[in-house]
């Protein structure tokens, strides 16, 4: 399979797991955080891509690591603002057509609109695997 | 009455908001993520604030923003300011929405998300000073009298439509004078029909205060 250059910002453990799971496919893999302590969740995995310390909702850093050059985009930080805000960002500025964020409050998913972002609802995806877990 | 809504922000917010009372017509509607400050707004204002997140919708509902004439984001976090503008806009249909940004490049990036129009006073200071740096460009020298109240300015035309126009024609302020015009060797005390060279030097006298107005009334005439 044709390797894919995959770019993910946010290190928390949902971009941990991602991160893994494209970096064990033998994909071209790079983690962007702000936090540099972050990365420390992804050493204790199997990954072995890049990561870069720096705030991605900043042109500097977007730049800075040539993101234009990536086909898809995972935005997992903490922040539904700032998930929603580099989404645009990659989309519009950068050309990026694939791109997945993940939201908590759903009354925010309203503001994505582009065919090229897709969301997760992280608390109805929660939600859903307690009605599971209950039945 | 137009609907204007003004979301975040500190003392410039406060500064707007009491512009904006002094206006006849406007109903503001308030939202300030700030609880101290927005206990402030109402203290010294005497507006209603709503203590909110602006960019939640659900803020938006309590604090009936729906089809709002104007939503004017005015946060120190960028972020905020644009998250809070779409959703006034994708969401609740505000006409239009206008943002404070700090970072200058974000003047341009917003635009790119269907933000209305956008303030950077980083920006607008770089261009101002850009435009001051190229009209002083053009200043040969001044000096002043009568301590400082009073200014001369010698300014050289040089790439400017001017040249070859007739004085009477341009519409030349009625707060300053041309002294003289400089050519070559050659000093020309102007008249209505006097006809402007390129690389007249023309020696302008006026109050200190209308220096750059002329200067300006002057540039605009550069090719």
């Amino acid at each position: 399979m044709k390797k894919e250059k995959i770019l993910i910002i946010g290190s928390q453990q949902l971009g941990v797991n991602i991160a893994e799971f494209y970096s064990l496919r033998g994909d071209f893999v790079l983690v962007i955080d702000k936090n540099k302590d972050a990365f420390e969740r992804l050493k204790e995995t199997n990954y072995s891509g890049k990561t870069s310390i720096g705030d991605a909702s900043t042109a500097e850093v977007l730049d800075a690591n040539e993101v234009s050059s990536f086909k898809r985009a995972f935005v997992v930080t903490n922040s539904d603002n700032s998930n929603i805000y580099i989404a645009l960002l990659l989309e519009k500025m950068y050309g990026i057509s694939d791109i997945t964020i993940s939201i908590k409050d759903e009354t925010k998913a309203a503001l994505v609109t582009s065919p090229s972002v897709k969301t997760i609802m992280l608390n109805q995806l929660l939600f859903n695997a307690f009605l599971e877990g209950i039945n | 009455m137009k609907k204007v809504v003004i979301a975040n922000g500190t003392y410039q917010a406060a500064y707007i908001i009491r512009r904006f009372l002094d206006i006849k017509g406007i109903k503001l509607i308030v939202l300030n993520d700030d609880e101290a400050f927005a206990t402030y707004l109402t203290m010294s204002l005497g507006v209603g604030v709503f203590f909110a997140d602006a960019t939640k919708p659900d803020s938006f509902k309590v604090a009936g923003i729906y089809e709002a004439d104007v939503f004017i984001a005015l946060s120190e976090n960028d972020i905020t300011n644009a998250i809070s503008c779409l959703v006034a806009k994708q969401i609740f249909k505000v006409k239009k929405t206008i943002s404070v940004a700090k970072d200058p490049r974000n003047v341009e990036i917003f635009g790119h998300f269907g933000i209305d129009s956008v303030i950077s006073s980083t920006f607008i200071l770089f261009e101002r000073i850009k435009h001051e740096t190229e009209v002083m460009d053009k200043l040969v020298s001044t000096m002043s009298i009568d301590n400082s109240k009073i200014v001369i300015s010698e300014f050289r035309l040089e790439n400017s439509k001017l040249s070859n126009m007739v004085l009477k024609d341009i519409g030349f302020p009625n707060f300053a004078n041309i002294a003289c015009i400089f050519r070559g060797n050659d000093t020309i005390i102007p008249s209505g029909k006097t006809v402007f060279q390129n690389f007249d030097r023309i020696v302008i006298v006026t109050a200190a205060k209308n220096q750059m107005k002329v200067l300006n009334f002057l540039h605009q005439f550069d090719n």
